[in-house]
């Protein structure tokens, strides 16, 4: 999420990164999905009120970047916008 | 010494020396005495760094809300102990998401035309043969009272009904903002939530049975899926809640913005040609550089170091985030208005965090199409030189004002 609004993106990410918003939704390209972390049930439920939330749905906030995820590609959903 | 007289670099200074005065060359001041300073005043810390705020917000397992020591009278004042605003902990997540479902980006759409535009209209409607009026009272205010009654299928045009409950929650507001002090603000309180407990209860009964599309019905229905256990008890305390956080502070909210668009020329070319992107970000600087709600309190769990500053278990901190909005280490050029930022909404004024603003959507909402309504229809709008100048009033809730103006 940090690395998203760093770059100037538009993503609204208003709670600051504790899954409390649903404000930083994206979506993970398929290759990336299985390497990422499960999503734990409180980001489950935050993506319940997620727009348009799908099978590679994620909030940007949880997803905590390591080597292993260079290059990991996303797309950010509707609403996330600011 | 009273507390005005005291130098603010003095240990002795108190924030209680700020009520109804410009507070930020103060709040620069104070921060040069750390992120975090004693008021012997307010007998809290002020936490006067971005940073500072954003730790002691973003962790609720080291930093409580008040509430959590509250008495039951306390809790029944400020709207009912199964609030959004007072639980915590899995409930609280609970019935925030609640909230956030009723008030999603998408469902912005469907209040803007039912209840919001036909407000802000009607308030326009009510003054614009007149070619003069205040701002403040029958503008910023009137907008989410107004909006409120409508989402609560009350008769929003009914100014008596509105008017008074505007002032009970004024009433509850200001015990609210000195900690839940006791005395005459105390039994004012009381008196003002058992006011609005008559008001609401029985349209919480009546919908339980007979839902519409009002808020109190959508808190039934949605509520009934995603808070386990919901009942009447649950649904008046969540009217109330969501009554009392909607409406003064949106209503500083929108008269801080309508003044930076009156005193700011180039900021008005700026939203009057791109009502879109543009004044999106004019609201959000809105926000940061004036906000509503000055500061938010939360009490330490443990001893702990806050950015180098020891704080004691039980202390309270008063994150004060009409000074945080402003830290230079935070923000380039805090003082300026810029509708350039790279992050605009990067700020504290609907807090951060697990408790961060259930309604800012709405909030946002308001906001921006009652500048909109201002900008298309009184495109002349311009202060009165001939009344009294605005100035940033009041305490823990500001606003600028009085805003007369002519057009």
């Amino acid at each position: 999420m940090s690395v998203i609004r760093d770059a100037g993106l538009n993503i609204t990410a208003q709670c600051g990164g504790c899954a409390a918003c649903a404000t930083c939704h994206v979506y993970v390209e398929d290759e990336w999905t299985s390497k990422l972390k499960p999503v734990s049930d409180v980001e489950d439920a935050m993506l319940d009120i997620a727009e348009e939330r799908q099978e590679n749905s994620r909030l940007s906030c949880q997803v905590k970047l390591t080597e292993d995820l260079d290059g990991l590609t996303v797309r950010l959903a509707p609403g996330s916008g600011f | 010494m009273t507390p005005a007289l005291t130098p603010i670099s003095s240990p002795d200074w108190s924030m209680l020396s700020l009520a109804d005065v410009d507070p930020f060359p103060s709040y620069d001041e104070l921060r040069r005495r750390g992120p975090l300073v004693w008021d012997p005043g307010m007998n809290c810390w002020l936490a006067v760094s971005y940073h500072a705020c954003k730790i002691t917000e973003s962790d609720e397992e080291t930093f409580r809300i008040m509430y959590v020591d509250a008495s039951p009278k306390t809790l029944e004042i400020n709207g009912g102990a199964t609030g959004v605003s007072v639980m915590t902990g899995e409930k609280h997540a609970a019935m925030r998401r609640v909230y956030l479902k009723l008030l999603s980006p998408s469902a912005m759409t469907k209040y803007r035309v039912d209840h919001v535009l036909p407000v802000i209209n009607d308030a326009i409607d009510r003054f614009q043969k007149r070619g003069g009026a205040e701002l403040v009272t029958e503008y910023a205010q009137a907008i989410p009272e107004r909006v409120m009654a409508s989402m609560f299928g009350l008769p929003w045009k009914d100014d008596a009904l509105v008017t008074q409950v505007a002032e009970w929650h004024k009433d509850i507001v200001a015990w609210i903002g000195m900690k839940n002090a006791g005395g005459e603000l105390m039994q004012k309180a009381q008196h003002a939530s058992d006011k609005l407990n008559e008001l609401f209860l029985p349209l919480v009964l009546e919908r339980k049975d007979k839902r519409g599309d009002d808020f109190i019905s959508l808190l039934w229905s949605q509520g009934e899926k995603d808070y386990p256990g919901l009942g009447v008890t649950e649904v008046l305390h969540n009217t109330r809640d969501s009554a009392i956080g909607s409406g003064e502070t949106t209503a500083n909210a929108i008269a801080n913005a309508v003044y930076l668009y009156l005193t700011n020329p180039e900021a008005r070319r700026a939203i009057t040609n791109d009502q879109g992107a543009t004044l999106n970000v004019f609201v959000e600087e809105t926000l940061r550089l004036l906000g509503s709600v000055q500061w938010r309190f939360r009490v330490a769990n443990h001893d702990v170091s806050v950015l180098g500053v020891s704080v004691k278990k039980d202390d309270v901190i008063c994150n004060l985030h009409a000074a945080a909005n402003r830290d230079p280490e935070h923000y380039s050029c805090p003082h300026a208005l810029d509708l350039t930022r790279k992050a605009p909404n990067d700020h504290l004024a609907l807090n951060v965090g697990p408790r961060l603003c259930a309604g800012m959507h709405f909030a946002r909402l308001l906001m921006r199409e009652g500048m909109k309504g201002l900008i298309e229809r009184l495109p002349e709008l311009r202060l009165d030189p001939s009344m009294e100048p605005p100035r940033f009033r009041n305490y823990s809730h500001r606003s600028y004002g009085p805003l007369n103006v002519l057009f």
